[in-house]
């Protein structure tokens, strides 16, 4: 049995707090803004969605002086670079920190972990998603979106990696349907972070997203080349503005999808593996959280501060994600079909 | 400086344009190719993987 804490507030929070009581094996679940209390009261740790690496490195770092595995969702590469630069702390206090455990990082690097294991060697990765901005968690999706799809991109090219501006390289990229053909582009993102670490092979990692709604998206754009001082850069202005792009379109498509092609060769010809999946928002953020959870009993002796690749088997997370409804899919191109 | 109104109004503009472009100027794409489920079945006695 697990006691897990659950920080940080918000919808996302209060919807993986009531998915995690009804799991059978934990035990407790206490959701609260900080881990200043009952941190020595529980088993397992899982962090607030924050972009500011300082207060996620404080986070976890309280956790680490308690001993206490911690999970953190959190997408952003300061944030995961931060956590990822916990690991001698962590392996000192004989304890593990996950960084990165969402949907993109997070069931993107299991999903590139699982084209991988099917080619002798991967050279490329290619991470593409698409947020829906509809539903109950718009607001913090289109929040996130707007950091993501604009400022500068870090991308792995040749093996080095070099910071180039989000929102360029314009590519229609192909998902599971309902959601199709997406016109998407250069996003910020930590896969180029934390996938070399596990695949030293990889040399060019690239993540490119967009949002299902185009008008959407070119108001948030827009929104993200707006001068940062000033009236106009002020976050209650950026929130009256986020809260105006969720309401353009009511109606967008409903569904978030992601999408990696991993090239590499096999049998000594070229190939390249695309897994995709498609869901809505809430269940991608909360599911691979509640995976985690589940999968870090397996591990009991891990430590260190790693990305979810790093120590989780890609199998057994898509099993627990297909109970969750997350299902994921091959694509088979028109080309390798049998007559 | 500009003033937000006109920023939120151009964007929308820009927002709009582009969406009507996106869907009514360019030719729909066939699918690359079909999606075949490869997920492991989840287990059907309501017990949780693992």
């Amino acid at each position: 049995m697990t006691r897990v804490a659950v920080l940080g507030s918000g919808g996302a929070t209060a919807l993986l707090s009531a998915v995690l009581k009804e799991d059978p094996d934990i035990e407790t679940v206490v959701r609260q803004d900080d881990l200043r209390s009952s941190v020595g009261e529980v088993d397992l740790i899982i962090g607030p969605w924050v972009e500011n690496p300082e207060e996620a490195r404080d986070t976890a770092l309280a956790a680490i002086r308690a001993g206490r595995p911690y999970i953190s969702p959190s997408s952003s590469p300061d944030v995961v670079e931060a956590l990822l630069g916990l690991g001698s702390k962590a392996q000192s206090a004989r304890t593990l920190v996950v960084a990165g455990m969402g949907w993109s990082p997070g069931i993107s690097s299991l999903m590139v972990k699982s084209a991988a294991s099917s080619l002798d060697t991967a050279t490329s990765a290619r991470v593409s998603w698409v947020a829906s901005s509809a539903g109950s968690l718009a607001q913090s999706a289109l929040s996130r979106a707007l950091g993501l799809l604009t400022g500068e991109a870090l991308v792995l090219e040749n093996g080095k990696r070099h910071a180039v501006a989000a929102g360029e390289r314009p590519e229609a990229v192909f998902f599971p349907e309902p959601v199709g053909w997406r016109m998407l582009r250069l996003a910020r993102a930590a896969e180029p972070v934390t996938l070399p670490a596990s695949f030293p092979e990889l040399k060019n990692v690239v993540v490119k997203g967009a949002l299902t709604d185009p008008l959407t998206e070119g108001i948030l754009r827009s929104a993200g080349r707006m001068p940062s001082m000033g009236p106009l850069g002020s976050p209650a202005f950026s929130d009256k503005l986020l809260r105006v792009a969720g309401k353009v379109r009511p109606n967008a498509l409903p569904w978030s999808a992601v999408r990696v092609d991993v090239s590499g060769s096999r049998d000594g010809r070229d190939e390249t593996v695309t897994l995709g999946l498609v869901d809505q928002l809430p269940n991608l953020l909360v599911a691979p959280l509640v995976a985690a959870v589940q999968m870090l009993a397996g591990v009991p002796g891990a430590r260190g501060a790693v990305g979810p690749e790093a120590i989780f088997d890609p199998e057994d997370f898509f099993s627990r994600l297909a109970y969750r409804g997350v299902r994921l899919a091959a694509l088979e191109r028109a080309s390798e079909r049998s007559p | 400086m500009r003033k937000p109104v006109s920023w939120i109004l151009s964007a929308a503009a820009v927002g709009a344009i582009a969406s009507f472009a996106s869907k009514r100027l360019r030719p729909p794409l066939a699918p690359e190719g079909s999606w075949k489920d490869v997920s492991v079945k989840p287990s059907t006695n309501g017990s949780q993987p693992g």
